[in-house]
């Protein structure tokens, strides 16, 4: 019944929408009558090997379907392996004021800088009349937060990254088969994760290798923050069960904003963690380890904390490396037997375009953004070149994307619906593909029993398959079937002006103050003096400014 | 020697040659330390059981990196920057250390280029107009840009200055006797007589566009053109962040590193150091003695 | 009267050779030095990089009052001082034992054979050291595998703050004593024979040699040596920095060099960069001054 609603609350959505503007579907996949070449800065794994022999960044399965079909030219001037490099590369092309005519940067930091100094192109009237209908259903779904992403001064001024909620929220992720060989059952509270742990510690299960909890790599962060999120090792689950929101701004009891991190409960929360680390419960490398993921596909760890595509996509390896590994994943209660998680923005990256772009660049960038989400399934099924070599690839997904995908391939594993019954909801793009293949991918399904890794069909040919099942199936399995019972949002998940100013440095001392917390290099006592360090360097100021931008909504 | 020597002159010297070669040793190590790496099994090296051997013996990794094209491209970007740089900046620098290393009485202008010099070395724009100066003069991601990016070696022409202004006197003077003029002089007469400087400047001149990684990173437009250190930078140093990737990316970092093939290129980054080098240190002593004191 | 004038236009064309030769060298200055050092007045500009150098808005000191308000700076300025003049120290006295140690031996091709050795941490980049000192002291590392043998439990050195700063100053000095230690030995055989042989005659062992005549000997160079270090005690060593650090020990290492980089090419605060740049060029500058007057005025040496 559920389901059958939400259909139809996506087809009267659609057909009203097709209705309001079918004219402009033309225009959203014109193609242009010469060719229009657009000039960008690309992030680059340098690791990736899926390029044919020749292909380049600029010249590949992706940019000549652009050529061929839209007469789009992509012009690559510029590359940078992602993170640091490519993050260097932004700056200096913000700093000398020479935007390529697009790039995707990943952090906030470079939105605001660029569009307060005027770089960058007003999208408001091309993205209304250029935007697919499939793009602004997926806008539509977010409640205007991805409008109010990109706007800056009245106008739209980047296209917004808008992320699936599941990848913000961490749950706990363990090695069943040790806990079976144990005899422990899942740890459902801080208490019991702890007990877990311990006897995952002294029991050994990957000799003198094991790490019963793993957290952070260096320059990994030890929580999400309003700024940041969706990856995995942060403590975030284990806080949140703790009743602390550390790195983001929220309200107490008398409406007032305070930031999560100086709360008692984070105290608490450092405090056990501490003991934990202390105790060897953590990993002793926590924060210096150059790849905790290492870790996990080796199978040497017990828990850790992630989001849905932590397991199965995440951990591919761990599946090569082991046939009996049976990673799971749940979500951990407080001792009252309430989940809460902080949830993400909507995604932390954004398209730039340069201001001095004709109108013609303009609208091909938002017509390759329009073809990106239309046929990104389709692609992956035509080319084995990775779509991260998409030009301008910024991930536009429905928020709901993994939870209506699980419901949808349960129903159908029970017999209750046919795959053809998925086969038409744009907005869900992977969905007809997801429940097509599920009943083969999951031969050991049977109704009302917990999903465990013998339960799949695991062969080299169907790894992709497989890792994306099991990240749906298991890995998403506890946001959608738990109750969330408290939902914690940040008050704001942008910066402004006072927090610009500041938080470079307050970013860097909270980081390393946590840190050394946690690993015992400094006592509990210093988190009092950080407290007050940070009041004192800005700290006081930002909350004013949040403070005072959150009255202004209300 | 005709010394007697006394027992504790004895067990000093022992305990002197044990300190010395200890201390040698751990010079050596690090570079002994990296060829076991690259030559042990990808297991033993990520696990840490590499010690004073190889474990496992393999030649997978140098396997590796000869199919390795981009290793390939950096080394010869770097290898093409240290023979078109090092003879350029040499001659630079030999023209104007030879002028500096006369005195204000000769040479009026001394004075003044010299501070212009020293205060260049100490300030400097930053960063950001430094490179935007690059781009307006073309040089972001080409040869000319590595090249002529590092400026002016200030210390090697203070060196070179010294010893030229060392140079005996009376062998010049001889020379312009003979009706040579000034450039003549340096090049057909002073020139040749200081190969042990010459050399040294080589020798620092050549690591430092070999070892040179920051403006290979800022400057190149495209990994593939990165200078062999950026490249080696990129996969040892620098570490993908867990912060601000997209879930596909995030992925993709579950590949397991391999300590063996990074040591196998980094030990192929020594390589030439260690060929040069045991040549080139000979005159390096007395290069640098006679430079950096004046008699 | 006329006679030197036709001189001093006689050694003007005299002199145009030394010109034209410093032409290449002060071309090359002036295009990548001097004229990015338009960018210095960043420092006291609220920079918005489309209007500009000469666009932006200036703000005079502002800058320069956030810099030194910061604990961050001043952390920063202290980390940098104390690990600049922790190897300003140590890179004196360590070439200077060694090279004591060194003079003492008398089998040639043994000394040559460590000369030669010691130099060649000096010719490696940061970027190899780096990955090198990361294999070794990593949780996984030699160091850790030995401790074990000696019943040490592994330690994570590379995240312990207390440790890093040590670590960075003594790897400094490790890859650069050999090279340092050159300048001594030129020294140790610039020192007349004849003393040592007068003072055998008086019965003085080596010890005694050591104490009375070589190190005075030495003093002038190590005086020198040290004068002119004196520049360099807000350079603590980028490239040692930059490629060994993490966020766990920046409250130890993390010096203003690096600082700089961070906040100005990742954080965008390119005014504060730049004005934290400008007063490391500012003191380093009058710091290199003063010991070049001081050089000058006890040991009657110009070095430039």
């Amino acid at each position: 019944m559920k389901k059958f609603l939400s259909l139809l609350l996506t087809a009267a959505l659609l057909l009203g929408l097709c209705g309001a503007a079918a004219a402009d579907e033309d225009l959203a996949f014109q193609k242009f009558d010469h060719v229009v070449e657009v000039h960008i800065g690309m992030a680059v794994e340098p690791t990736d090997v899926t390029l044919e022999d020749g292909d380049t960044a600029d010249n590949n399965y992706y940019t000549r379907y652009l050529l061929d079909n839209y007469n789009i030219k992509v012009v690559v001037d510029w590359t940078a392996a992602s993170g640091d490099d490519f993050n260097q590369k932004v700056a200096l092309t913000i700093a000398s004021d020479s935007l390529p005519d697009a790039m995707v940067v990943s952090d906030r930091t470079y939105f605001t800088a660029a569009a307060e100094d005027d770089m960058l192109y007003d999208l408001t009237e091309v993205f209304d009349q250029y935007a697919s209908e499939q793009v602004k259903a997926i806008h539509a779904t977010t409640a205007g937060k991805a409008a109010e992403l990109v706007t800056y001064g009245g106008k739209m001024l980047a296209l917004p990254n808008i992320s699936v909620a599941a990848d913000g929220v961490l749950v706990l992720m363990m090695q069943q088969n040790w806990l079976d060989d144990l005899g422990i059952a899942v740890p459902t509270t801080v208490q019991e994760l702890h007990d877990a742990a311990a006897a995952i510690r002294d029991a050994k299960p990957a000799g003198d290798r094991t790490i019963p909890i793993l957290g952070a790599q260096k320059d990994g962060r030890v929580y999400a923050d309003f700024l940041h999120s969706n990856f995995s090792f942060g403590f975030d689950a284990i806080f949140a069960a703790m009743n602390a929101y550390p790195g983001y701004f929220v309200l107490d009891e008398e409406g007032k904003v305070q930031y999560g991190t100086l709360s008692a409960e984070t105290r608490t929360a450092l405090e056990t963690l501490a003991q934990w680390y202390a105790e060897g419960l953590i990993d002793p490398e926590f924060a210096t380890r150059d790849y905790s993921q290492d870790i996990v596909n080796a199978n040497e760890c017990g828990f850790f904390c992630g989001p849905w595509w932590a397991l199965g996509y995440g951990n591919g390896d761990s599946f090569k490396n082991s046939e009996t590994v049976d990673w799971q994943a749940y979500p951990l209660f407080t001792d009252d037997g309430i989940w809460n998680a902080k949830m993400k923005t909507l995604g932390t990256s954004y398209t730039l375009v340069n201001s001095g772009v004709s109108e013609e660049v303009a609208q091909a960038i938002v017509i390759m953004n329009n073809v990106l989400v239309a046929n990104e399934s389709v692609f992956q099924n035509e080319t084995a070149e990775d779509i991260e070599w998409y030009p301008l690839r910024n991930v536009t997904a429905a928020m709901d994307e993994c939870e209506y995908t699980y419901k949808a391939e349960i129903s159908v594993l029970n017999g209750e619906t046919e795959p053809e019954d998925w086969q038409s909801e744009p907005n869900y793009k992977l969905l007809a593909a997801d429940t097509a293949v599920v009943r083969s991918m999951v031969p050991g399904y049977k109704q009302g029993e917990t999903l465990h890794r013998s339960d799949f069909l695991y062969t080299p040919e169907t790894e992709s398959n497989f890792q994306r099942q099991y990240a749906l199936l298991i890995g998403d399995r506890p946001y959608a079937t738990v109750e969330l019972n408290n939902p914690v949002y940040s008050v704001t998940y942008t910066t402004n002006e006072t927090i610009d100013r500041y938080w470079a440095n307050l970013e860097a001392l909270e980081g390393s103050v946590i840190r050394s917390i946690i690993t015992g290099k400094r006592d509990i006592s210093a988190f009092d003096s950080f407290a007050e360090q940070w009041m004192a360097e800005g700290g006081d100021k930002i909350l004013q400014s949040v403070q005072e931008e959150y009255d202004a909504t209300k | 020697m005709i010394e007697t020597k006394s027992l504790s002159r004895r067990v000093f010297l022992v305990v002197n040659t044990i300190l010395l070669i200890a201390l040698a040793f751990s010079c050596l190590y690090p570079i002994w330390y990296t060829f076991c790496l690259s030559f042990s099994d990808k297991a033993a090296t990520n696990a840490g059981w590499v010690t004073f051997y190889p474990i496992g013996f393999t030649t997978s990794a140098y396997g590796e990196i000869i199919k390795d094209q981009a290793f390939f491209n950096s080394f010869l970007i770097s290898v093409e920057r240290v023979f078109l740089g090092t003879p350029l900046t040499l001659l630079i620098v030999i023209m104007i250390a030879y002028p500096l290393s006369r005195s204000q009485r000769e040479f009026h202008g001394r004075n003044v280029f010299m501070w212009i010099v020293v205060f260049c070395m100490l300030f400097n724009g930053g960063t950001i107009p430094w490179y935007m100066c690059m781009k307006n003069y073309g040089m972001i991601d080409n040869m000319a840009g590595l090249i002529l990016s590092c400026s002016l070696p200030v210390f090697n022409v203070i060196l070179m200055m010294n010893f030229f202004r060392n140079f005996p006197r009376d062998v010049e003077e001889a020379a312009i006797v003979d009706g040579a003029g000034k450039w003549r002089t340096l090049f057909q007469i002073v020139v040749p007589c200081s190969k042990s400087v010459i050399a040294t400047i080589t020798l620092f001149v050549s690591v430092y566009y070999w070892n040179e990684y920051f403006q290979g990173l800022v400057l190149s437009n495209t990994e593939s053109h990165y200078p062999l250190q950026t490249y080696i930078r990129q996969i040892v140093v620098s570490i993908p962040m867990g912060v601000n990737l997209t879930t596909e990316q995030m992925i993709k970092m579950n590949q397991l590193s391999n300590k063996s093939l990074n040591a196998a290129k980094v030990f192929i980054t020594i390589i030439p150091m260690l060929v040069v080098y045991p040549f080139i240190q000979k005159y390096f002593v007395t290069g640098i003695m006679i430079g950096s004191v004046k008699e | 009267m006329k006679g030197s004038k036709k001189n001093l236009a006689v050694r003007i064309k005299d002199q145009a050779a030394y010109y034209l030769m410093c032409a290449p060298g002060m071309l090359w200055l002036f295009f990548f030095s001097i004229v990015p050092m338009a960018g210095i007045l960043m420092a006291f500009q609220d920079f918005k990089p489309r209007r500009g150098i000469f666009g932006s808005k200036f703000v005079g000191w502002e800058n320069f009052e956030y810099l030194f308000s910061m604990k961050d700076a001043q952390n920063v300025i202290m980390n940098t001082i104390i690990i600049a003049f922790a190897k300003i120290v140590l890179n004196m006295i360590v070439p200077l034992a060694f090279a004591l140690m060194l003079n003492e031996v008398r089998r040639i091709r043994f000394k040559k054979t460590v000369q030669t050795i010691v130099y060649l941490p000096h010719f490696l980049s940061w970027v190899i050291l780096a990955s090198v000192m990361t294999n070794i002291f990593g949780y996984d590392g030699i160091v850790n595998l030995i401790g074990g043998l000696f019943g040490y439990e592994k330690k994570v050195f590379l995240s312990d703050a207390g440790f890093f700063r040590g670590f960075i100053i003594w790897t400094d000095v490790w890859k650069e004593f050999g090279y340092n230690a050159v300048i001594y030995l030129a020294a140790l055989t610039g020192i007349n024979p004849a003393l040592y042989e007068a003072s055998a005659i008086d019965g003085a062992g080596r010890w005694k040699q050591t104490l009375h005549i070589t190190l005075p000997g030495l003093s002038t160079t190590v005086v020198l040596l040290t004068v002119l270090a004196l520049g360099n005690i807000l350079n603590a060593g980028f490239d040692q920095v930059f490629n060994t650090y993490n966020p766990m020990v920046y409250s130890t290492v993390d010096i203003l060099d690096t600082w700089v980089y961070r906040i100005g090419l990742t954080k965008l605060q390119f005014s504060l960069a730049t004005a934290a740049g400008l007063f490391k060029s500012v003191v380093s500058f009058v710091l290199i001054v003063i010991s070049y007057a001081l050089a000058y005025k006890f040991a009657d040496y110009t070095i430039f």
